[in-house]
């Protein structure tokens, strides 16, 4: 398995929880389901109204988190084609503060009571910010689990030499 | 040093009432966080060290969420045991401003949660929870203080 294996399914996972969460309170798992909700409270507010549901059920973030997710884990899975175009056309810094912009735009006038956000442009100012994140990261982040990788491997061969020694 | 700002700060928003908002926000606190350790060290790299590298960044931002889960754990209890749960009362207070009626179930609830004392377990629970967030989330703003803060490649020049 390659590190970019490991880190596309590390936030697979991280993302089928969050779906997953609603999906166990609805087949019987409350217990399980409750640990993820606790678990996600500590990432995010939660809010009923501010979230997407299944049979009733909300998922375990709010719709702004869920869909910064769902983007980052999207643009971590197009980030051979997109980063380095990207980043070489654009720095990370004006990327960050161009994708993030909307987001804080909409949080700040919702806040002041000008405008109020809609479950639409908490999707979208999220959308937009979670893929930026993910081509800026992405490079950066299969760079971390090749070396965790690697560590691990060599630990693995270290330990089984002096035992088998 | 840095690493210790930048989990102090993170600690502060995540334990303190009202602060801790911030992290509602994708855990933005603790991403700023790893994101300031990562300044805090640039700002002290001299010329003669070693230039800045996403390992360093990594390391800071992990070392960063470890400090901040540890100092979170204790200020919140120490907030819980001299003010008791205002995190709740405050919530409910702007639920009781908002006229929001609440099912009776769920105010019971709320008030038996604000009743509650501290537990061993609870707070293992709180830690175990928050060394994983913290370290996670902290690492990435590492990652992404690294993107920022990087140096730029020297080419050499060319000879005429």
């Amino acid at each position: 398995m390659t590190p970019r294996r490991i880190l596309l399914a590390a936030i697979f996972m991280w993302c089928a929880a969050i779906v997953a969460t609603p999906l166990l309170r609805l087949l019987g798992g409350a217990g399980a389901a409750s640990f993820s909700y606790e678990f996600f409270s500590r990432v995010c507010h939660q809010m009923d109204s501010r979230s997407f549901h299944i049979g009733g059920n909300k998922f375990a973030v709010c719709i702004r988190c869920s869909s910064i997710y769902a983007a980052f884990f999207l643009s971590v899975l197009l980030s051979p084609v997109l980063s380095r175009r990207v980043l070489t056309s654009a720095s990370a810094r004006v990327l960050l503060f161009v994708s993030a912009l909307p987001m804080a735009v909409d949080v700040a006038l919702a806040a002041i009571g000008v405008h109020d956000s809609t479950d639409a442009t908490r999707l979208v100012t999220g959308a937009v910010f979670g893929f930026a994140l993910g081509i800026i990261l992405a490079p950066l982040l299969e760079e971390l689990a090749a070396e965790i990788l690697s560590r691990w491997f060599n630990f693995l061969r270290t330990t089984y030499a002096t035992k088998t020694r | 040093m840095p690493a210790l700002y930048g989990g102090l700060i993170i600690a502060g928003i995540s334990a303190i009432p009202g602060l801790n908002l911030i992290n509602v926000c994708c855990c933005a606190g603790i991403l700023l966080g790893g994101f300031l350790a990562v300044f805090f060290y640039k700002q002290e790299i001299t010329p003669e060290m070693d230039p800045l590298t996403s390992n360093d960044c990594v390391r800071l931002g992990a070392f960063t969420g470890v400090i901040a889960a540890v100092a979170g754990t204790v200020i919140s209890v120490i907030v819980m045991l001299v003010f008791g749960n205002i995190a709740l009362e405050m919530m409910m207070k702007i639920i009781h401003r908002m006229n929001v009626e609440l099912p009776p179930n769920v105010e019971e609830m709320i008030n038996q949660g604000m009743e509650e004392k501290i537990s061993f377990f609870g707070m293992f629970f709180s830690l175990f929870f928050n060394l994983v967030i913290d370290v996670l989330f902290s690492t990435l703003g590492g990652l992404i203080g690294w993107s920022v803060f990087k140096p730029k490649p020297q080419y050499p020049q060319q000879s005429l």
